[in-house]
């Protein structure tokens, strides 16, 4: 039997091929030569025949089980996207209440100065200039109190900002 | 004759080949990038086992995944291990898949019926 000499695993049957080959360029044969080379082909041909049914079979299959492998890496690779995002969601929740707290606790202390500022510095001067007048000093003292709304978003909107920035700089970091 | 006894990797499989015990064994995954270089020495052992094997040889296949070119060198290993049964000597192939892999059961199936051999197939728990 011929024996392989490449990497080609159907180096076999090429051989008998070109063994058949050899024998049809060559004229001299005799008709039972000829006969016997037919019958090894015929015999090769189906075996080959055979092999390649039975490969094509299993490599449909293995092809099949690769799809299905995908389509489930597919699955899995969404299903991770979504509670990924859920995931940040949560983060950036977590981050803002954390955030909000700090920013009330910043905007208290701020009240509290507010506090002492208008009840040392501002109240002698309004009492000075507007005969302790109670609606004045209620207004004054009205509009320091709505200030700290406007204060209590502008250092909650810093410090998710300040944190948002970290945030991104940490991940690209780890990248 | 020396025995072949391979690690299995990644891509090729594990192969226990032990000619004083009339053992042969494939297991693992085989998807080599050049099956016919990995195949080859076992072939060309299998080649002069067959001249003096054991009153009874065992061939274990325990195969997880196998590519195209793997699947026609096992195809030429059970053709040449098939002369064995021919020559009148006792082989049995054992062919060991997953249970519930049918994937690996209907290719044992296909071997089966192109080969000359008492093949047993064998699902594992």
């Amino acid at each position: 039997m011929p024996k392989p000499k490449s990497d080609n695993v159907f180096d076999n049957e090429t051989q008998y091929l070109k063994q058949a080959k050899l024998v049809l360029a060559q004229a001299d044969q005799s008709a039972e030569s000829l006969r016997q080379e037919y019958e090894v082909l015929i015999a090769q041909y189906e075996k080959l025949l055979g092999d390649s049914s039975v490969i094509t079979k299993i490599s449909d299959r293995l092809q099949n089980r690769l799809n299905r492998a995908n389509d489930k890496l597919e699955a899995s690779s969404r299903e991770i996207k979504r509670k990924n995002e859920l995931l940040q969601d949560a983060i950036k929740e977590l981050t803002k209440a954390r955030v909000s707290k700090r920013a009330t606790t910043i905007v208290f202390m701020a009240a509290i100065i507010l506090f002492i500022i208008s009840e040392v510095f501002l109240e002698p001067i309004v009492d000075a200039y507007f005969q302790d007048d109670v609606y004045i000093n209620i207004a004054i003292k009205g509009s320091i109190a709505l200030l700290l709304k406007p204060i209590d978003y502008l250092v909650e909107w810093y410090l998710l900002r300040d944190t948002m920035r970290k945030t991104r700089q940490t991940a690209r970091a780890q990248r | 004759m020396e025995n072949i006894q391979l690690e299995g990797t990644g891509r090729t499989p594990a192969v226990t080949f032990n000619a004083t015990q009339g053992t042969l064994e494939i297991s693992g995954r085989s998807i080599p990038e050049n099956s016919i270089s990995f195949y080859k020495p076992l072939f060309d052992w299998i080649d002069t086992y067959i001249e003096q094997p054991r009153e009874q040889t065992n061939i274990v296949f325990n195969l997880e995944y196998f590519n195209t070119s793997s699947s026609k060198c096992i195809l030429d290993m059970l053709r040449k291990l098939e002369k064995l049964s021919i020559a009148g000597h006792k082989a049995k192939v054992e062919w060991h898949y997953e249970d519930g892999d049918e994937d690996m059961e209907e290719s044992g199936n296909d071997f089966k019926s192109l080969i000359k051999l008492d093949i047993d197939l064998i699902a594992k728990p």
